[in-house]
């Protein structure tokens, strides 16, 4: 692929979920929930923390895309109900993924922001679905994608009318085996200096450990990222999928302590 | 007691080799070829092969010895479980002939190490004698002269002979930069030593063996960079190899890996850095340079690095795309704009930048100690210290003809002073009462205007890097003379809720002219409170600019 096919042609105003806008000129959001909704009271009660610690959006899987299928494959639409009616409760937009074309329209009724995860990053029936929900849509890179082909993607929903894209540095697939991958940090100020499209980082997919969240996240604020979304459980070690990446909901307010300081220390705020 | 896990004897470091000789007996008969490895402010021996139990009371009888440690990774020295906080490296500036002059510590919670490189600089001593003191003022400490190898196809010419590399030595010297230069081959260290401060094992040559065995035994600090295909485990033992032959000065590089993007650089791994410093004591620098897409990443590349916890970083300087192939260098007005950009980024992860006597790392205690946090505005430190900034409210404002006597000197003589009286609030809190007297006589009459019509403040003055604050004077209320009477003035409603307080002044000038006085008052009460609660206030009252 040539990469003049994929300088992307968007500029434009920002990108709002729920009212709130995201990208240069904005504070540094922060994405947080659970990996997945287990239930009403996990995700309340993981939803309530990262509220009172100060994210501006929540996040949850109701369709899970897991390796093996027979890993918890999520709560389908009762998910969706759930994340909605907490999301309401606490005034903040929800982000989730739908993994297949059919599945947009359902997750456009209940979410503000819809995902493309990492592994359907070229499913372009998906994308196409998508950008026609004209909700603002959360593009994960593939796990082997480059940051070309990422643009490019992003490129695809653009040109169906949908300029509400916010792309995500989820890491790639390396071999390393103390990690589960390996966040592109340079892709930040890349695809910075050749798009107007917002970036945010996803440490705990990027790292695969809680261990490693806090200092990838302000790694990606200091780089320029207009957000971060993470994984946070109410009870990490019980949790039915990520948990070992997962942030204790109990000390989330410590970790947006410490991204509160690295936003300050690039001139923007949270 | 038997210990079953390798262990690492740890040594009094001020013991001499001859005090040591019972403690290498005994360790050689369960590790042959034990020898001791000198660090920085410690000494160790590895011990025993990780399956024959080993007796611990024999050696911890020994004299010189402190304790045994017990490992249960394979890189023993490196390893973060032998000494829980960082370790410095301390770099010489050595010279033939001349005691050693100054020294550069990477590592071990110093400020932050930047090693710049510059083939540009190196390839010409003029550029370099104008290059190294901008240099230094941006607070690089280290310089990087390139390979001494010469690399096949490569203009050989780039490479700097012992001779070229002696000058660049005199002048980074002169201006108090450690000069350090890569090394392929064991037959290069020698000459390499003779010239430079500290040596470089380059990520090819990371898994070559025997370089490292000679590394060990030399007593030069050694930057080893991780192999483009190395997991932090190999890395981690290739530098075991250099420490366990003896020289426990070892700094690591992290310099990226080889990812399915063949069109790109090796990745900069980022999450290396928190990796890599929770996994081992020894300081850890990032080149982002070497690994960026283009020269327009790296300065956001290297923030991240400094975010994410390295001790340093290494940055590719020059202008020209001729000694640029990899078009990654940025120039040295670039770099100067990175180094500030750092500070703050560096402060939000407690660490210092450039020189230490001039950083304040730690929170301030009380409120006295906040005014006396220099360097930033008020308005900094109270957005460091509660994560939000304040809101400036001005509350009366005034012009005066003369001015006034008591700011002695008074500002000029003949002009009108614009004065103000204004507060720092969080919410509805009252952070400070600040006093400001601004000379019309000097300041630009846009600015005075824009300051008259309350669209300017002060602290935004304070972006222009040629203001100097100067002459700063700390006090009590009661210590306060007529600042007192001024307050009283202008806060008559609130003269109880102001005491005690702590005050400071200063002026600040532009090239020795004085353009205003300042006077920032904290309330004692309000200010403890901040301090025992940290963000909290941030928080709860929320704040707008």
């Amino acid at each position: 692929m040539s990469s003049e096919l994929v300088e992307t042609r968007v500029s434009q105003v920002g990108v709002s979920v729920a009212g709130v806008p995201i990208g240069r000129g904005h504070p540094v959001r922060v994405i947080a929930g659970p990996c997945s909704v287990e239930g009403p009271a996990q995700f309340r009660e993981a939803a309530l923390a990262v509220a009172a610690a100060g994210a501006v959006l929540l996040r949850g899987g109701a369709f899970k895309p897991r390796t093996s299928p027979y890993s918890f494959q999520g709560l389908g639409e009762r998910g969706l109900a759930i994340m909605r009616e907490v999301a309401d409760e606490l005034e903040m937009g929800v982000v989730t993924e739908a993994m297949s074309a059919d599945e947009v329209i359902l997750v456009a009724g209940y979410a503000d922001m819809i995902q493309i995860g990492a592994r359907n990053m070229d499913n372009r029936a998906l994308l196409e679905a998508a950008a026609a929900s004209g909700r603002p849509i959360l593009l994960k890179r593939g796990v082997t994608s480059t940051v070309d082909e990422v643009l490019a993607a992003a490129e695809f929903i653009v040109v169906r009318g949908n300029d509400q894209v916010v792309i995500c540095e989820r890491g790639s697939r390396t071999f390393e085996p103390s990690t589960r991958n390996s966040v592109d940090i340079a892709a930040v100020p890349e695809i910075n200096l050749r798009s107007d499209l917002p970036v945010v980082v996803d440490p705990s997919h990027g790292t695969g450990r809680r261990d490693l969240v806090t200092p990838v996240a302000l790694a990606a604020i200091a780089a320029g990222a207009d957000g971060v979304m993470v994984e946070v459980h109410p009870e990490p070690g019980a949790a039915l999928s990520d948990g070992s990446q997962s942030l204790e909901a109990a000390r989330f307010g410590g970790f947006m302590g410490r991204v509160r300081g690295m936003a300050l220390a690039v001139g923007r705020s949270v | 007691m038997e210990l079953t896990a390798p262990c690492v004897i740890l040594l009094d470091p001020a013991a001499l080799e001859s005090e040591l000789a019972g403690v290498l007996a005994a360790a050689e008969e369960l590790l042959p070829g034990a020898r001791v490895t000198r660090g920085d402010g410690w000494a160790a021996v590895p011990l025993g092969d990780g399956v024959r139990p080993i007796a611990s009371e024999p050696f911890e009888r020994l004299p010189s010895v402190r304790r045994l440690v017990q490992v249960a990774v394979p890189y023993r020295l490196a390893s973060r479980e032998l000494f829980e906080q960082d370790m410095p490296v301390e770099v010489a500036l050595h010279e033939d002939g001349l005691p050693e002059r100054e020294t550069v510590i990477l590592g071990g919670g110093a400020p932050l190490g930047v090693i710049v490189s510059s083939r540009w600089a190196s390839a010409n001593d003029a550029r370099f004698e104008l290059l190294a003191p901008l240099l230094r003022e941006a607070g690089c400490r280290v310089y990087h002269a390139g390979q001494m190898a010469t690399a096949p196809y490569r203009d050989a010419s780039s490479e700097p002979t012992v001779e070229a590399l002696a000058r660049l030595r005199d002048i980074a010297h002169a201006n108090g930069l450690a000069l350090c230069v890569e090394v392929s081959d064991a037959s290069q260290i020698p000459a390499a030593t003779d010239v430079a401060d500290l040596l470089q094992v380059g990520s090819r040559n990371m898994q070559d063996f025997s370089l490292l065995r000679d590394m060990g035994r030399s007593r030069h600090p050694v930057i080893l960079r991780r192999g483009a295909g190395a997991t932090v485990e190999e890395f981690l033992l290739a530098a075991e190899y250099v420490l366990l032959h003896g020289n426990g000065k070892v700094i690591l590089c992290e310099s990226g890996i080889r990812t399915f993007d063949a069109l790109r650089k090796p990745r900069f791994e980022i999450n290396a850095i928190p990796l890599i410093k929770q996994l081992s004591h020894l300081p850890l620098v990032a080149d982002p340079s070497q690994t960026a897409p283009h020269a327009g990443t790296v300065p956001a590349m290297a923030k991240a690095a400094v975010a994410a916890g390295a001790d340093g970083i290494v940055i590719e300087v020059g202008t020209e795309a001729v000694y640029d192939p990899d078009g990654v260098a940025i120039d040295i007005e670039a770099m100067r704009r990175l180094m500030s950009e750092l500070r703050p980024i560096a402060r939000a992860v407690g660490r210092p930048v450039g020189m230490p006597e001039t950083e304040e790392a730690a929170l301030p205690l009380d409120p006295a100690a906040v005014l006396r946090t220099t360097d930033r505005t008020l308005a900094q430190t109270i957005e460091s210290i509660t994560g939000a900034p304040p809101h400036l409210e001005v509350v009366s404002q005034w012009r005066l003809s003369p001015p006034v006597a008591w700011l002695s000197p008074p500002l000029s003589h003949d002009g009108e002073v614009l004065a103000r009286c204004t507060s720092y609030r969080m919410g509805s809190v009252r952070l400070s009462r600040n006093l400001s007297y601004v000379d019309l006589g000097q300041i630009d009459p846009t600015l005075a205007a824009l300051l008259e019509a309350t669209h300017l403040n002060l602290g935004q003055l304070f972006v222009d890097p040629r203001i100097e604050k100067l002459e700063f004077e700390f006090g009590t209320h009661e210590t306060a003379g007529e600042i007192d009477d001024v307050f009283r003035q202008c806060f008559p409603d609130e003269v109880a809720a102001l005491q005690p307080y702590v005050w400071r002044r200063y002026r600040a000038a532009i090239g020795g002219v004085v353009m205003f006085v300042v006077i920032e008052a904290l309330p004692v009460p309000v200010w403890e409170r901040i301090l025992d609660r940290g963000t909290d206030l941030a928080l709860t009252k929320g704040s707008s600019r």
